[in-house]
């Protein structure tokens, strides 16, 4: 009996210890965790806005989004959240439109969990880039291992090698936000 | 002789009882993350300070610890200096964080770190403990630079993020091998590397063993 006590004495004093010494870490790593979201947030919208120096944040039917300004306080397209599930778990996006909601402006991955290396290149500049300009008159579709001497057609984009679901969670829920935000900022 | 036997215990971990290809620990992280360099170097780091950590405070600790709770002890305090380095890496450094993604917080079930308390941290003094987890995050952090650096070589052309091999696509000859970033590609180089070492420590004690005879005839 005495030692299922010495047991339970012993857990509960590392327990405490241990969740004490955590609350106080996260004391300090919270602000700075906060700090580098909204960062990293400023950075995404002024990446997928390039000629915005400030944005204004608006919701509209729940839906957030941030108009870009440029440098003389004219819009510089709208910047918007897109999330949906990717091959491991969800994954968040930040993406720009021009004004007149014909073509995106670019694309920034904000939280992913893909496999490192694969889906993980969804993050990677040369997949990104491919969102600049790309026209969203139409949907956005993907294709697999195209030969590079093959022209794309407007609004398509390379799959990654080996990582065709996180490709095509990309293209799909951007096609299914980018069909909402439309109806949505039109109806206004 | 004191100072051998620290050395002796970090060294151990480096060739002769290195956990990723002599004891075979850890190998989940292993397998997972090393499709890059940088990855495996992030990951090592990680391991290597929780190891420390836990190895320091479990060692100064050893006779508090009853034993029929001392893996339940042990988990908790891993599971401590793993949160704390998930919260480090967020606040400072987000991309790694972002990149590494889940393997960091299951640092807490790698099997190397609870294997050195158990075998070494929980019997032995502070000083010992803390040479022990030194040179075991060393050859951890080492054998997954060398796990990410050949995936990433064959499966991308790079190391560290740098280009070494050109690819067809920009013109150059190399058709980046894609199962290498797979996992099968992790358990192919890990088989081949484990043969390699194998066969390296066989020729070695086999050297050592006829240096032995001839000091003895």
């Amino acid at each position: 009996m005495q030692r299922t006590l010495k047991m339970v004495l012993v857990l509960t004093i590392i327990g405490i210890v241990s969740g004490l010494s955590l609350a106080l870490v996260y004391r300090f790593a919270d602000p700075l965790i906060r700090f580098q979201q909204l960062k990293r947030l400023k950075r995404a919208i002024f990446t997928v806005l390039p000629e915005a120096k400030d944005y204004r944040k608006e919701i509209k039917d729940g839906i957030t989004i941030y108009r870009g300004l440029n440098s003389k306080n004219k819009p510089a397209g709208i910047a918007f959240e897109v999330k949906g599930p990717g091959f491991q778990g969800p994954i968040v996006l930040m993406v720009g439109v021009d004004n007149s909601l014909s073509k995106l402006l670019g694309m920034e991955v904000l939280e992913s969990v893909e496999t490192p290396g694969l889906g993980g290149k969804i993050t990677s500049k040369e997949f990104k880039d491919q969102f600049k300009g790309l026209s969203i008159k139409q949907k956005i579709t993907y294709v697999k291992n195209r030969n590079p001497s093959t022209p794309k057609k407007p609004g398509q984009i390379d799959a990654i090698t080996g990582a065709t679901i996180s490709s095509k969670s990309v293209v799909n829920m951007l096609n299914n936000k980018i069909s909402l935000i439309t109806k949505v900022l039109k109806q206004n | 002789m004191k100072e051998n036997v620290l050395v002796k215990d970090t060294l151990k971990g480096l060739w002769d009882e290195n956990p990723v290809f002599r004891q075979l620990l850890g190998m989940c992280p292993t397998l997972a993350v090393t499709n890059a360099a940088i990855f495996g170097l992030s990951m090592g780091l990680a391991t290597s300070f929780v190891l420390l950590c836990s190895s320091f405070i479990i060692s100064i600790f050893r006779k508090v610890f009853l034993h029929e709770v001392r893996t339940a002890s042990f988990v908790v305090i891993i599971a401590t200096f793993v949160t704390i380095v998930d919260l480090f890496l967020k606040g400072n450094y987000p991309e790694i964080s972002k990149a590494l993604g889940p393997y960091i917080p299951l640092i807490v079930v790698n099997c190397l770190i609870l294997a050195r308390q158990e075998a070494f941290a929980s019997k032995k003094p502070v000083l010992r403990a803390i040479a022990d987890a030194l040179g075991m995050g060393i050859g951890f952090t080492i054998a997954l630079i060398m796990l990410g650096s050949i995936r990433e070589l064959l499966g991308s052309g790079t190391v560290f993020g740098f280009r070494i091999l050109s690819l067809i696509a920009k013109g150059g000859w190399f058709r980046p091998w894609g199962i290498m970033l797979l996992p099968a590609g992790a358990f192919l180089t890990l088989g081949t590397m484990i043969g390699i070492i194998n066969i390296l420590s066989e020729k070695n004690s086999k050297n050592r063993s006829v240096v032995e005879e001839r000091r003895q005839h």
